[in-house]
C-alpha cells in the first residue's frame, strides 16, 4: 500500500524541473530512470506535470486580458490570438496568427494607453518607420495600429516577428559561457544596434529581457526586441495629459529597468537622449553577463536614490570582481558606461570595434581614466559644491582637511612616534593618490597641491631626521620629500625645492649606507633626476649636466638587474632625455644623439614588455620625436620626416577620444614640429595643414585646461609658425588672423602673475619671427629675452638666436652679431653644419644693409 | 487634540517602521491598506461594464499610488507595501466571495474549474474560495510558494520584485512557481488521474 504522504516532495520537484521541458518521449524516459520501480514517486511526478500541461497560460496569471471574460481577445485587429506569452510594464503580449501573409505575430497590447485620434496617428507613423528597419537580429514589426478596448478608447498595439529563443542573461547563466564567449555575444548585439542608429533609430530600453538568443544548430544568434518602442510609449504618455504617470506606476518594471538608464535618461530634462544611451545599457549588460552582478547596487534604494547613485556614482570596478578583468576588459566596459555621454565610445560600433580589438590581442584604442579623470569624477559627486564655487575651493576644502591642524600639532607634541608615524604614511598615500595627483592638471590645482604638501611637510622632516633604520620609514619620507620638491619646482619656487630634495637626498644616502639596497638606489637616481631638473629648469643650466649624469649612475646598475623593459628603465630613458636637451640646446648636438639613442633602447624594451601600456607608448614618440628634431637641425630631412610622421601618428592614436590635456599638447607639439620640417623642406601648404592641426589640438587642450601654461605658450607657438607658413603658401589675409591670435594669446600668458624662463623665451621668439611683420614687436622681445638669459645662466642656444633676430630688428645690428657670435661659441666644434649657418647668420647681421 | 496626519504620511512611516523589521507596524498597515482596496474596488467595479475585467494588479498599484503618493520608501518599504496588500487583497476578496456564497446558498455544488481562475477580481466566489482552501494547504507544505501564490496572484507583482523580495534567484521563483501552480491545480480539481487508491 502506498502512502502518499511518504512520496518525498523534494524529490518529486526536482524531478518534475528536470524533466518539465523536454519533449514528451524524452520526459516519459526520464522519470522512468529517475524513479526506478518507485510507482508513488513516479504517479506523482506524472500527476503534476500532467496539471502542468493542463493548467495553461492562463491559470492564475494575474492579469485579464481587455476583453472576453474567458480571458482571451479572439481577435485584435487582422490578427487570430492564439495564447499569452508574457506581460510586461507596457502591456500584455500575445502570440497571434496573421491571415495574409499567413504567419506566427508576437502581438503587444498597449496597457492604459488611452490615446487621442492626433496620438495614434503619430504612433503609426512612427512605427511604420520602425517597420522599415530589416536586420536578422532586429525581431522585425510588421504593423502597428489600434483598437478598440470597449471602453470608448484606443489601444495601440504593434505586429512583430515571433521570436522563440532565450533571454541574454539566462543563456549565458545556463551555458556558462567563457568570457570571451560573451565578449563576442555582446560585440555582435552591439553592431545590430548599430544597424538601427544608422537608422536614425535609438532602442532606449535595451535590457537581456529585451535580447533572445536562439540557438538550433550552428552559432546562437542574438535578436533584439522592441526597437524604438520605449520612444514611441514614452512619447505618448508624456504628450498625452495625464497620462504620464502609466509608466511610473508600474513599480515593478521600473525596476527591471533602471540599472540600464543611462544618467541622462534617469536625469530626464532637456538632455537628448541619443545614441549613447544604447552605449551605456550595452556597457551594463556586458558587465552584468561577465560577472553575474549589476554595476551598481539599486536595491534596497527609492527611486530617487537609485537615480541619484546612477547619476553619480561610479560602478565597483570589474577586477574587483574577478581580477582577470583587469585592463582592457575593464576599460571597455567601464568606457561604455562613463556618465558623460561625451567620454563613452561615441557609437555601438566603436564599441563593437574596441571588443573585437581585445578579443584579436590588438591594443583597444579606449583608455583607462586618467589621474585627471578620476578628480573629474570626485568633482562630479561633489557637483552642488563644484557648480556653486570652484574644484580649487573643493581642492582647498581638501587642504584643509589635511592640516586640520589640531590633529596634526597635537600629535606633534604628545603621541607616540608610531602614530607619528601612522599620520606621515596615511599622508604620504595621500600624496600618491589620484586626487591629489590630478590636482596638478587643474586650473591653479599647483599651487594648492603645494600648499597641501607644505602643510606636511613637518612630518617628512622628522621621519627623516629620527633616522631610525627603518627602511620603510625613509622610504615613506623620501617620497613625501621628493613630491615636494618636486612641487617646489612647478610653482617656480626653485630654492625650496633645492632644499627639500636635498633633504630627500640625504636621507636616502643614509639609508644605503646602512642597506645597499636596489630600491634605495633607484629612489636616489631619481631624486638625483629631479636635483638635475630644478638646475635645469631654475638655474645654471651647466650645473644640471652633472647631477643628470649622477642619476644616470644610480640608475644603470639597477636597470642592469631588472632589465631594460622594467618600470625603472622609464625612468632611466627619461634621464637619458633630459641630458640630451641640455647638451643640444647648449650646442652639443651629438653628445645629444648618443644620449637619445640610449633612451630609445629602453623605450623600445619597455614597449615590447608592455606593449599597450600608454605611458610606454607615450615615451618612445618622446624620443623619436627629439631625434628627429636633431635631424631637422642638421639638415636630415628624410630623416627627420621619417622620425616626426611617426611621433605624430602614434600620438594621434593615444589623443583618440577620451585623453588629458596633457597628450593633446603632446600631439601639438609634435604637429608643430612636423610642420616646422615641412615648411623648412618649402612644402608651404602641407605646412600651414599640419600646423592648423597642431592649432586645433591645443584648442581641445585648452578646452580641457584653460590654465595650463605649457599649453598656452604651445597655443601661441602654433600659430605663429602657422602664420609663417600661410605667408609662405601665399595666403597673406589668414596668415594675418593667424598672427594676429599669436599675438593676442602671448599677450594673455604674458599677463600672469609669474611666468616660467620658458614661456618667455618663446614668447620672445614668437615676436619676432609672427607673420606678417607688422605684427612683430622686436622691443618687446628684446626685453623678455635679455630676462629669461639672465635667469637661465646664459647658454642656451636658441635664447641668443632669438636675441640676435632681435636685435638686427632694431637695427642694432652690431650687437646682433655679437649675440650670434655666443650662439657660434656655443656649438659644438664638431657639428660643423650648425656651425656654419651660424657663422653665415653673422655675416648677414655684420654685412652692409642694401 | 491633535489633527490626524494624512493617510500618506502614516503609511510612509509605517512602511519605514515595517521595513526595520516592526511587526507591529506592519499589522497596522493592513486596516488602512483595506479600507483603501476595498473602496477602490467597488469604485472600479461599478462603473467598469459587465464583461470586463479588472485587474487586481491595477488596483494594488492604484492603491499604492493613492496611499504613499510620491514619498521616497525604500525598496523593501514598498516589499513590505505590496506584500501586505497581497494579503489584504485576498482578505477582502474571500470574505466578500465568503458573504455571497452564504446568501445565495446555492445547493447544487457544481464542479470547480481553474480556468476561471485568472485574476482574483474577475474570478467567480466559489472558485475563488476553493483556492483560498487550497492555498492554505500549500502554506502548510511549502509556506515559501504560499507567499510567491500571494505575491504574485494578489499582489500583482512581477517575478523580478518576487525574487527580490523573498531573497532568492528570479530563477528560483519561476521554477516555484511553475510547481505551485501544478499542485493548485492538482488541488482544485482533485486527484483524478495518478492518484494511487487509498487502502
Amino acid at each position: 500500500m502506498a502512502d502518499r504522504s511518504a512520496v518525498d516532495l523534494e524529490l518529486v520537484e526536482a524531478i518534475f524541473h528536470e524533466v518539465a521541458d523536454l519533449p514528451l518521449d524524452a520526459r516519459r524516459e526520464r522519470v522512468a530512470e529517475r524513479c526506478g520501480d518507485d510507482g508513488t514517486l513516479r504517479e506523482r511526478v506524472e500527476a503534476l506535470l500532467a496539471h502542468d500541461d493542463a493548467a495553461g497560460r492562463e491559470f492564475l496569471a494575474g492579469a485579464a486580458p481587455p476583453t472576453g471574460a474567458s480571458g482571451l481577445p479572439e481577435r485584435v485587429g487582422g490578427y487570430r490570438v492564439v495564447g499569452v506569452i508574457g506581460e510586461g510594464g507596457m502591456g500584455i503580449v500575445y502570440e497571434a496568427e496573421q491571415e495574409n501573409p499567413r504567419r506566427s505575430v508576437a502581438l503587444k497590447l498597449m496597457r492604459n494607453a488611452y490615446a487621442g485620434r492626433a496620438l495614434i496617428a503619430r504612433f503609426e507613423r512612427e512605427a511604420a518607420a520602425l517597420a522599415r528597419m530589416r536586420h536578422p537580429g532586429i525581431a522585425q514589426i510588421h504593423e502597428a495600429g489600434s483598437v478598440s478596448d470597449g471602453r470608448g478608447g484606443t489601444t495601440p498595439f504593434f505586429a512583430m516577428e515571433l521570436v522563440r529563443g532565450v533571454p541574454l542573461d539566462r543563456f549565458v547563466r545556463e551555458r556558462s559561457l567563457p568570457s570571451a564567449k560573451i565578449l563576442a555575444l555582446v560585440a555582435e548585439i552591439a553592431e545590430i544596434v548599430q544597424y538601427a542608429h544608422d537608422q536614425g533609430v535609438v532602442h532606449r530600453d535595451l535590457k537581456p529581457a529585451n535580447i533572445l538568443v536562439e540557438s538550433g544548430e550552428g552559432e546562437p544568434r542574438p535578436r533584439i526586441l522592441d526597437f524604438g518602442i520605449a520612444r514611441l510609449i514614452e512619447e505618448d504618455t508624456t504628450g498625452g495629459q495625464g497620462q504620464s504617470r502609466s509608466l511610473g506606476t508600474d513599480v515593478g518594471q521600473l525596476i527591471g529597468t533602471l540599472p540600464y538608464m543611462s544618467p541622462e535618461r534617469v536625469e530626464g530634462g532637456s538632455v537628448r537622449i541619443d545614441a549613447r544611451a544604447d552605449v551605456y545599457a550595452l556597457g551594463v549588460i556586458l558587465y552584468e553577463l561577465l560577472t553575474g552582478r549589476l554595476p551598481l547596487e539599486l536595491r534596497d534604494r527609492p527611486i530617487a536614490e537609485a537615480a541619484r547613485i546612477i547619476r553619480d556614482e561610479d560602478p565597483s570596478r570589474l577586477s574587483s570582481v574577478d581580477r582577470g578583468f583587469r585592463g582592457d576588459v575593464e576599460t571597455i566596459v567601464l568606457t561604455a558606461m562613463e556618465k558623460d555621454p561625451d567620454r563613452r565610445y561615441p557609437s555601438a560600433a566603436a564599441l563593437a570595434a574596441d571588443i573585437r580589438r581585445h578579443l584579436t590581442f590588438t591594443p583597444i584604442l579606449a583608455r583607462p581614466t586618467s589621474a585627471f579623470e578620476h578628480l573629474r569624477k570626485f568633482a562630479r559627486r561633489h557637483r552642488t559644491l563644484v557648480a556653486a564655487t570652484s574644484l580649487v575651493v573643493v581642492a582647498s576644502i581638501i587642504a584643509a582637511i589635511v592640516s586640520t591642524n589640531a590633529w596634526l600639532r597635537a600629535d606633534r607634541e604628545r603621541a607616540s612616534a608610531e602614530r607619528r608615524y601612522t599620520i606621515a604614511t596615511q599622508l604620504s598615500d595621500l600624496i600618491r593618490s589620484d586626487v591629489l595627483n590630478s590636482l596638478e592638471e587643474l586650473p591653479g590645482g599647483r599651487e594648492l597641491r603645494l600648499s597641501i604638501l607644505t602643510k606636511v611637510t613637518p612630518y617628512y622632516e622628522m621621519l627623516a631626521s629620527e633616522r631610525p633604520g627603518d627602511p620603510a620609514r625613509i622610504r615613506t619620507a623620501w617620497q613625501g620629500l621628493t613630491a615636494l620638491g618636486r612641487d617646489y619646482e612647478l610653482v617656480g619656487q626653485i630654492d625650496e625645492a633645492r632644499g627639500t630634495l636635498r633633504q630627500a637626498e640625504v636621507a636616502i644616502r643614509d639609508a644605503l649606507t646602512k642597506r645597499d639596497d636596489l630600491d634605495f638606489r633607484e629612489d636616489l637616481g631619481w631624486t638625483r633626476f629631479f636635483q638635475g631638473w630644478v638646475e635645469y629648469r631654475g638655474g645654471d643650466r651647466t650645473k644640471a649636466a652633472p647631477i643628470y649624469r649622477d642619476a644616470i649612475a644610480e640608475l644603470e646598475p639597477v636597470v642592469l638587474a631588472r632589465g631594460k623593459g622594467s618600470e625603472v628603465g622609464e625612468k632611466l630613458a627619461q634621464t637619458y632625455r633630459r641630458l640630451g636637451d641640455l647638451l643640444n640646446e647648449t650646442g652639443d648636438a651629438a653628445g645629444a644623439r648618443s644620449q637619445y639613442l640610449l633612451a630609445l633602447e629602453l623605450d623600445e624594451a619597455r614597449l615590447a614588455e608592455k606593449p599597450t601600456l600608454a605611458a610606454a607608448q607615450m615615451n618612445v614618440t618622446r624620443t623619436w620625436r627629439r631625434l628627429g628634431q636633431l635631424a631637422r637641425q642638421s639638415g636630415e630631412r628624410a630623416e627627420a620626416m621619417g622620425w616626426l610622421t611617426r611621433t605624430v601618428e602614434l600620438r594621434e592614436q593615444l589623443a583618440t577620444g577620451l585623453v588629458s590635456a596633457s597628450v593633446q599638447h603632446n600631439l601639438a607639439v609634435a604637429l608643430e614640429d612636423l610642420g616646422q620640417a615641412q615648411l623648412e623642406a618649402g612644402a608651404c601648404a602641407a605646412a600651414a595643414a599640419t600646423l592648423r592641426r597642431a592649432v586645433e589640438r591645443c584648442d581641445i587642450g585648452l578646452s580641457m585646461d584653460t590654465e595650463d601654461v605649457l599649453i598656452v605658450q604651445e597655443s601661441a607657438v602654433c600659430r605663429c609658425r602657422l602664420s609663417a607658413a600661410l605667408a609662405c603658401a601665399g595666403d597673406a589675409s589668414e596668415a594675418a588672423a593667424a598672427g594676429a591670435n599669436a599675438v593676442a594669446m602671448i599677450d594673455q600668458a604674458l599677463a600672469r602673475p609669474s611666468t616660467p624662463t620658458t614661456l618667455r623665451a618663446i614668447a620672445a621668439m614668437a615676436l619676432v619671427e609672427v607673420e606678417p611683420p607688422a605684427l612683430r614687436d622686436p622691443t618687446r622681445a628684446l626685453a623678455l629675452i635679455e630676462s629669461a638669459l639672465a635667469e637661465s645662466g646664459g647658454n642656451d642656444l636658441s635664447m641668443w638666436e632669438t636675441k640676435a633676430n632681435a636685435l638686427a630688428m632694431l637695427g642694432r645690428r652690431a650687437e646682433a652679431a655679437e649675440a650670434e657670435r655666443r650662439v657660434i661659441d656655443l656649438i659644438a666644434p664638431g657639428d660643423v653644419r650648425r656651425r656654419a649657418a651660424a657663422e653665415a647668420r653673422r655675416a648677414e647681421f655684420l654685412a652692409p644693409v642694401p | 487634540m491633535t489633527a490626524e496626519p494624512p493617510p500618506e504620511h502614516r503609511v510612509t512611516a509605517l512602511l519605514a517602521a515595517a521595513a526595520h523589521g516592526d511587526d507591529r507596524a506592519a499589522s497596522e498597515l493592513l486596516p488602512l491598506l483595506y479600507g483603501e482596496l476595498r473602496a477602490l474596488a467597488e469604485s472600479r467595479l461599478r462603473r467598469t461594464p459587465p464583461g470586463n475585467t479588472l485587474q487586481a494588479t491595477a488596483l494594488v498599484h492604484e492603491a499604492y499610488l493613492r496611499l504613499v503618493g510620491k514619498s521616497e520608501i525604500t525598496w523593501e518599504g514598498r516589499g513590505h507595501f505590496f506584500f501586505a496588500a497581497g494579503r489584504a487583497m485576498r482578505d477582502i476578496l474571500v470574505e466578500r466571495a465568503r458573504r455571497r456564497v452564504h446568501r445565495v446558498r446555492r445547493e447544487s455544488q457544481r464542479a470547480i474549474d481553474p480556468q476561471l481562475l485568472v485574476d482574483p477580481l474577475g474570478a467567480p466566489d466559489e472558485e475563488l474560495l476553493a483556492l483560498h482552501a487550497a492555498m492554505e494547504q500549500l502554506r502548510e507544505r511549502d509556506s515559501r510558494k504560499h507567499e510567491l501564490v500571494l505575491l504574485r496572484f494578489f499582489g500583482g507583482l512581477d517575478f523580478v520584485t518576487i525574487a527580490e523580495l523573498l531573497g532568492v534567484s528570479e530563477r528560483t521563483v519561476e521554477r516555484d512557481w511553475r510547481f505551485a501552480r501544478a499542485m493548485l491545480h492538482e488541488a482544485l480539481t482533485g486527484r483524478s488521474e495518478g492518484t494511487p487508491a487509498d487502502g
